[in-house]
């Protein structure tokens, strides 16, 4: 598995996975879930396949019954759901505001 | 009156459904002719018609995320696939099935991987144990995923493993 560097937007990705690492996601659902579109979403799925982040799976349906082809699902690996909590937890940090400034009053009328 | 605007709704409802296919296609068309199996018709297409046909596809909807799906694709298709290592490699098969019988057939077969494990696609069939030989490679089936998607391994020649 390589290294990355999250962006916000992977993060936004990467965080729903962590929801419920076992759960295998689609594009058109993830697509629903981050709010992304496809030309931004497929390009950082096939980087986080590239780099061993997911794992790429087929449908489980009968195409006959089902009356379309099987979808290919993602699935994080456990070894990049605990980078990923790692540099999220990171990135949580480096965007948190200060202390002081989240406590300083806005001022306001009585 | 209302049968001729039934018709008329019905025609060009079937004619707007083309309009994320015909999207999608010329997407696939940027793909280098080996990723296009792997990409277009294992991922992208049966991901556009599960959103044409989905639960929720009401006419204008499905237009809707159908067409925004296939626009986005299309002016990505590059990056994504440079981004992807899932070059196929195509050919004839040649089955040695577990009755020791080849059986050849001219259908086209496509192997590819990702960062784990390797794919084969486009024969219908398969069980577990099987040995594909393909051009120069040998593989042998190891798991299903669908009736067209297996797991393989690459393996050595079954008369390299023999010693004949």
């Amino acid at each position: 598995m390589q290294d990355l560097d999250i962006t916000p937007k992977m993060a936004t990705v990467l965080k729903v996975f962590l929801e419920d690492p076992d759960q295998p996601r689609y594009g058109f659902e993830l697509m629903k879930l981050t709010g992304m579109a496809s030309g931004g979403l497929y390009p950082m799925l096939a980087r986080l396949e590239g780099a061993g982040w997911l794992t790429r799976g087929k449908e489980d349906i009968d195409p006959r019954a089902a009356g379309r082809p099987a979808r290919t699902h993602y699935r994080i690996t456990g070894a990049a759901a605990s980078a990923a909590r790692m540099q999220l937890a990171e990135l949580s940090e480096r965007y948190r505001p200060p202390a002081l400034a989240r406590l300083r009053p806005q001022g306001g009328t009585a | 009156m209302t049968a001729i605007g039934d018709i008329v709704s019905e025609e060009v409802r079937d004619r707007l459904d083309h309009l994320p296919h015909t999207i999608l296609r010329l997407a696939a068309w940027r793909l280098d002719p080996t990723q296009r199996t792997a990409i277009y018709d294992d991922e992208w297409l049966p991901e556009l018609t599960y959103i044409l046909k989905g639960d929720e596809a009401r006419p204008i909807t499905r237009l809707y995320h159908g067409t925004r799906f296939a626009l986005g694709i299309l002016f990505t298709a590059r990056r994504i696939a440079s981004r992807l290592d899932r070059t196929t490699v195509a050919g004839q098969i040649e089955i040695v099935n577990t009755l020791s019988v080849p059986i050849s057939v001219s259908i086209p077969i496509h192997v590819f991987h990702d960062a784990d494990r390797l794919y084969m696609s486009g024969v219908r069939g398969l069980t577990v144990g099987e040995l594909i030989v393909l051009g120069q490679s040998a593989y042998k089936v190891t798991g299903v995923l669908s009736d067209q998607m297996y797991l393989i391994d690459e393996r050595p020649f079954p008369w390299e493993a023999d010693g004949t």
